[in-house]
């Protein structure tokens, strides 16, 4: 099992009442697996989102990622696995605008001592060719269009050949046509490579795309789906697992 | 990369970057400037003062200085030839001068004044004492017979000129009054008004005739310009034993400059303060305003794996590399006033105790630009250090709301 959640929980302060946004969530995921999360805003998507990306903490309950707990780890550990393991893709792209798009890729490998300059551009150029910008390398983010900034992010999220990439509403900002290149290239990456993809989304066109799906309303899983041809099952048990045909470990040349 | 990041986040904002750049320049400009006067300041208080009464040091008998107004013709030289001759051999000795002070009473048949009367060697005295002015009369050696020079207080107050006759008064070493009628060879002018307002000159052996003694108090040495005070004063004591002479550099018998020093130095450390909380204030203003319109920026850095440690060393390099540059500009900018000004003057009146105006400059030094510089890149830094822990230790998704 890659990601397993516990009876995960998530309260906040909001002034002097507490909000929930978590209910005791337990949700088992494996490796190579394309998850759609999907509810309506404020259902509590993101915050499980989050909690899985290590970049949000549970109030209750407990996170295990490969078997290892991480739930409250120190900031510094939890970044150097975020570093490892975890890539992001956002809504809003959250490119660094003073980088072009080369060097948005590059900027997440910067961080491990052990690649050289020239296996840093390498791996750069590996990946802006798997998105299909090679040509747009030096742009910045201001020169790009929404579908093409998008496409950098998904080739930063893999920059450091992370296990997982989470996508939170990673087509909200596209258009219909733009959004759906979008998924089906996380979807090739996701084939290609067996990374595990795990996005959140309330658009009923993108959860197509998944092959299951776990629905969220007011922080508790609501149902667990699974797709069936062109329908989906839905699971008594509150797990998702991956598809028999994709590998569960990372091709050589991302490792 | 990270450097460069710095680089180009601080070209992306470019009006909040230059304000800030002037901000901590312009503290730079100002500290270079208020350095260089206050150290061309007391540069010429420095040079009054060797140059008029002290020399760059001067040699005593043990336990002068402590005894010396109670009794100073106790403790004499005992052989200032010797002496002398041993203190000219050390490289960089221009001129030694015998002294011998003691205090009497001046009278001209009308009135009488309380004195300090200074035997000197007048060829001697002339080397070191360049800051001295003549402003009636003649010098001591171009005079002849018992001559006298009246500082110019003393003259006052007698309403004394050259070539009046008057009598000094004095008690011998053994107690003893002996008088001496002297003409006034001329009146002279010193940068301290304290001094001319009881100080009389005469030659040498007039004194040591009027107090019977044939020795001196003090060795008054001139050193060449550009020769290391310290060191010489550490060649001095190692010729002339401590348990036969006393050797003291002209700050320790400068209490006046001392005490100026002291006012320039606490003057110049307040602005240092006020200057350096501008400069953090303004940088801390700065960087929060730029940090708090990038929250998601470095949320995402944060989410890419980047530990907070990291976030925090970046927005310092940041300020850093702010501070560095205004610093760089400041100095450039400030040395360029400072030579223009320099050039220009500052025309100053009298200081206290003093009837000289004088011409004030900036003086440059790499010690002074080099604090100024300093000051500006660690008020940077210190500007930057509360953003940067606010923005470290801020939630990575609380950070990521703000991404655009």
């Amino acid at each position: 099992m890659l990601i397993c959640a516990e009876s995960v929980g998530k309260t906040y302060k909001l002034g002097v009442q507490t909000v929930t946004a978590l209910r005791a969530v337990s949700l088992n995921i494996d490796a190579g697996a394309f998850i759609a999360l999907s509810g309506p805003s404020g259902s509590g998507k993101s915050t499980l989102l989050n909690i899985i990306g290590l970049i949000d903490t549970p109030t209750s309950g407990r996170l295990l990622i490969d078997g290892h707990d991480v739930t409250n780890r120190p900031p510094e550990v939890l970044a150097h696995l975020r570093a490892r393991s975890i890539g992001f893709v956002f809504q809003t792209f959250n490119l660094l605008p003073v980088l072009t798009a080369e060097e948005n890729v590059e900027f997440p490998l910067l961080q491990f001592r052990e690649f050289s300059i020239r296996q840093r551009r390498d791996r750069v150029a590996q990946l802006l060719d798997l998105v299909k910008l090679s040509d747009h390398a030096r742009h910045r983010p201001n020169q790009l269009s929404g579908g093409q900034r998008q496409r950098v992010a998904i080739a930063r999220a893999l920059a450091t050949g992370p296990r997982i990439v989470l996508a939170d509403e990673p087509t909200a900002n596209l258009d219909h046509r733009t959004g759906t290149r979008i998924l089906r290239l996380m979807r090739r990456i996701n084939r290609m490579y067996g990374t595990t993809f795990i996005f959140s989304t309330h658009d009923p066109r993108v959860i197509e795309v998944a092959d299951r799906r776990v629905d969220i309303e007011d922080g508790a899983i609501v149902r667990l789906g699974v797709r069936n041809g062109k329908t989906w099952t839905y699971a008594a048990e509150r797990t998702a697992s991956t598809p028999d045909d994709l590998p569960d470990e990372l091709p050589d040349e991302l490792n | 990369m990270l450097l460069s990041i710095a680089v180009r986040n601080l070209a992306r904002q470019r009006t909040r970057t230059l304000l800030t750049l002037a901000t901590i320049g312009f503290g730079v400009v100002g500290l270079v400037l208020v350095r260089g006067f206050v150290d061309d300041v007391l540069w010429q208080l420095r040079q009054a003062t060797i140059h008029s009464q002290l020399g760059h040091f001067q040699v005593f008998a043990p336990g002068y200085i402590e005894g010396a107004r109670r009794d100073p013709l106790t403790h004499l030289i005992a052989e200032p030839a010797d002496a002398i001759a041993k203190l000219r051999a050390i490289p960089g000795v221009e001129a030694v001068a015998r002294r011998l002070s003691f205090s009497g009473s001046l009278s001209n048949g009308h009135g009488q004044v309380a004195v300090v009367i200074e035997g000197i060697d007048p060829a001697s005295e002339a080397q070191i004492g360049t800051a001295v002015r003549i402003v009636a009369g003649v010098a001591l050696d171009r005079a002849s017979g018992a001559s006298v020079m009246l500082g110019e207080g003393v003259a006052q107050e007698l309403g004394l000129h050259p070539d009046d006759t008057v009598t000094l008064l004095a008690a011998t070493r053994d107690g003893a009054l002996n008088t001496l009628d002297a003409t006034v060879a001329g009146v002279f002018r010193s940068p301290f008004k304290d001094y001319d307002a009881i100080a009389v000159r005469i030659k040498l052996d007039d004194a040591q005739a009027l107090v019977g003694v044939d020795s001196v108090n003090s060795l008054a040495v001139l050193l060449r310009a550009d020769t290391p005070v310290a060191r010489t004063i550490a060649a001095a004591r190692h010729v002339l034993p401590p348990n036969r002479y006393d050797i003291r550099g002209w700050r320790e018998l400068a209490d006046f400059y001392q005490g100026t020093a002291a006012l320039y130095h606490r003057e110049f450390l307040v602005l240092l303060l006020i200057v350096s909380l501008m400069v953090v204030l303004s940088v801390s203003n700065s960087i929060g305003m730029s940090l708090h319109e990038r929250r998601g920026e470095f949320g995402t850095v944060r989410a890419l794996g980047y530990p907070p440690s990291t976030v925090f060393r970046e927005v310092i390099a940041e300020s850093a590399l702010l501070g560095a540059s205004a610093a760089v500009l400041g100095i450039a900018l400030g040395s360029a006033l400072a030579m223009l000004i320099s050039a220009v003057g500052i025309s100053m009146p009298p200081p206290p105790n003093s009837e000289f105006g004088y011409v004030a400059a900036i003086r440059l030094s790499v010690s002074s630009v080099a604090l100024a510089a300093l000051v500006g890149v660690a008020a940077s830094i210190v500007g930057a250090i509360q953003p940067a822990r606010r923005l470290a230790r801020m939630p990575i998704v609380e950070a990521l709301r703000h991404a655009s």
